[in-house]
């Protein structure tokens, strides 16, 4: 191949790939302009609207965080996805431990079942869930909604955790046996060690499926007193407020994904394993 | 310092017969090895030592103690497995201890067997690294420290050389041969490498399908190897195998092949005696044929050969011609660097009858089985 081909399939390579990182940052980019757009640089009057807000400012950021309800809300969510980190990892870490480490019968099948069940759309599973829940009396209950995001969560944490505890070689587990640790022991000491990395990959996937989950909360909470920011961002859309209001708390419900982006990437490269076997 | 007994072992693996009926004694402070190929059942064997596969049929006693039912994390038993199985997130110091610190040791005791294994391994200056961050043979020696800090009854090493580049298993084979002396474990090792096998271990027990084919003192099972497979698999480079038959020629006893009569010592004529005309598998290793352009035969048990060499492959200070007799008949032998064979030349050479070995054609056992095992 001549260079000038090379050369030549460089670039288009170039352009798509700024062509994909415009389409995925330009709303991005929309929502944190209006967050700190001041009125002048939203209602121009006819004027074409800036690219950048003429004097930016964190009006609304503090107009936000003087609310008492929006307080409550952001702790809302926060609780909420916090549990559902806890009980689906409690659940999960166990199932993925033996469907990682034990040849069991049907394995296979079940983790592929688990995965499937994921693929339906949220809005086909909530009806029945609600209906059950609310005959629960689930409806409106943290409990309730925690389970929900448990049960959207589990399959994933299970999928990420059964490939954390597959990929440790047998040998070490062996060996801490040989050397006289029970299997409790060596779950504790080597396994759960080990599979870190990707457990807590797992424990921010789920975390974010909570944080930024509408479907069920519009359903189970919808017509509480409880409720999370997502539903609190519904809320006020639909009193028509400014969009730099909107933005704000979008701005807001999207810091912790930002912030877990970076550490997961961290913990996505899992590096760890090397050097135990050769 | 236990002994470990083996009695009428059995193990499947689905339809497979593992270990076929295997019965082994090994001594108190013993260095023993299972050398075999792979698959012949000897890592299936050292785990069964270990608690880590179950003991289908048979006995296994370690230290007076029937063993069978015994898990493995209360089995006084330390092992090293092939990949070493480092705690990759713990540092070599926190890998050394960690079997003590399972059993709950005492501060002292630990800073004690630490101070001791350190330095008898030279792993000094490295207890905070982490094993990837540490060498082949660092990760080896490591494995081994970790090992001999739980001052085991017997100590498993499952082929912790087979990783390590030829200068450096050199220095860890004669480390290993040290470390045995000064400590005076009951060893296990499994090698599917015969000169690990022969320049360490007091017996060597060759194994194949899962049964034992000869285990006893390197020097016996090299000298008077059991069956074929056992002088086929120890000593390199490979013996010849040649067809023969028992004969009697002039006052003597010895074996007619394609290659010459070739006569036996005086004890194993007399015996051979009885099996005049019977068809055997004559083995004569390269090192028992002497290049001889000139010289006839020294001695009355030596057999003159005349052959074409064929290739001449450099071992370094020696070389190995592989040659062919007028009918056919292939042998391999060695020659020192001082002497040169051309490929094609006719090439005459002395065979030592007192070091050739007879098999049983059909059940490849040596005829003289009987008197030396």
């Amino acid at each position: 191949m001549s260079n000038h081909r090379i050369r030549y399939r460089r670039l288009t390579l170039y352009c798509g790939i700024a062509a994909a990182f415009v389409l995925v940052a330009a709303p991005l980019y929309l929502l944190v302009k209006y967050s700190i757009s001041d009125p002048d640089s939203i209602n121009t009057g006819g004027a074409p609207i800036p690219l950048w807000p003429y004097s930016p400012t964190l009006r609304t950021f503090a107009y936000l965080f003087s609310d008492s309800e929006f307080y409550g809300v952001v702790l809302n969510s926060l609780c909420i996805a916090l549990a559902t980190v806890m009980l689906s990892l409690s659940l999960g870490v166990p199932a993925s431990y033996v469907l990682g480490r034990y040849r069991l019968p049907g394995r296979k099948i079940f983790t592929l079942g688990l995965i499937s069940i994921r693929l339906f759309p949220d809005i086909s599973s909530v009806i029945p869930v609600t209906e059950f829940f609310i005959r629960l009396g689930a409806q409106n209950t943290y409990w309730g909604i925690i389970l929900a995001h448990t049960l959207l969560a589990l399959p994933y944490v299970i999928f990420i955790g059964i490939s954390a505890f597959e990929s440790i070689p047998n040998d070490l587990e062996e060996q801490a046996t040989v050397m006289g640790a029970s299997r409790a022991q060596a779950f504790v000491r080597i396994l759960l060690p080990l599979a870190g990395p990707g457990l807590v990959a797992a424990a921010i996937y789920a975390f974010l499926l909570s944080w930024d989950e509408f479907i069920f909360a519009y359903f189970l909470l919808g017509l509480g007193r409880i409720s999370t920011l997502t539903l609190y961002l519904n809320q006020k859309m639909s009193f028509a407020p400014p969009q730099n209001i909107l933005a704000t708390i979008s701005v807001c419900l999207s810091i912790p994904v930002v912030l877990f982006a970076v550490l997961l990437q961290k913990y996505m490269t899992a590096g760890i394993t090397s050097g135990s076997v050769k | 310092m236990a002994d470990v007994i083996l009695k009428n072992i059995t193990k499947h693996h689905g339809d497979c017969r593992v270990i076929d009926n295997l019965s082994l004694d090994i001594r108190g402070g013993e260095f023993v090895t299972l050398l075999g190929p792979s698959g012949c059942g000897k890592t299936t064997l050292l785990r069964m030592v270990a608690g880590l596969t179950s003991v289908e049929q048979g006995e296994l006693w370690i230290g007076g103690a029937l063993y069978n039912d015994i898990p493995a994390q209360r089995r006084r038993i330390a092992m090293v497995f092939q990949s070493y199985a480092l705690f990759p997130h713990m540092s070599v110091k926190d890998n050394v201890l960690f079997g003590l610190r399972i059993r709950k040791a005492p501060p002292h005791e630990m800073f004690d067997k630490l101070s001791w294994v350190m330095p008898l391994l030279g792993l000094e200056g490295l207890e905070s690294r982490l094993p990837k961050e540490i060498s082949g043979g660092q990760r080896q020696r490591a494995a081994l420290a970790r090992a001999l800090v739980l001052d085991p009854e017997v100590l498993l090493l499952d082929e912790p050389l087979s990783n390590l580049d030829a200068a450096l298993r050199e220095m860890a084979m004669e480390e290993l041969k040290r470390i045995h002396q000064q400590v005076g474990k009951t060893i296990l090792y499994v090698t599917h490498n015969q000169a690990e096998a022969m320049s360490m271990s007091q017996r060597i027990a060759v194994m194949k399908a899962g049964r034992i084919e000869h285990f006893d003192t390197p020097r016996v099972v090299y000298d008077h190897p059991h069956t074929v497979f056992t002088a086929q698999f120890i000593g390199s480079p490979v013996i010849n195998m040649l067809e023969g038959e028992i004969e009697r020629g002039d006052g003597v006893i010895g074996a007619k092949t394609g290659l010459g009569f070739f006569v036996l010592d005086r004890d194993r004529g007399a015996q051979a005696g009885a099996m005049i005309g019977r068809r055997v598998r004559v083995g004569i290793r390269p090192q028992n044929v002497l290049f001889a352009p000139h010289s006839a035969a020294r001695r009355a048990s030596d057999t003159r050969i005349e052959v074409t060499a064929e290739l001449v492959e450099t071992l370094g200070d020696r070389s190995l011609v592989i040659a062919r007799a007028d009918d056919g008949t292939m042998i391999r032998f060695m020659i020192t660097r001082d002497e040169s064979i051309p490929a094609g030349t006719r090439v005459a050479a002395l065979v030592d009858g007192r070091r050739i070995h007879l098999f049983e054609p059909a059940t490849g056992i040596n005829v003289f089985a009987g008197d030396k095992q």
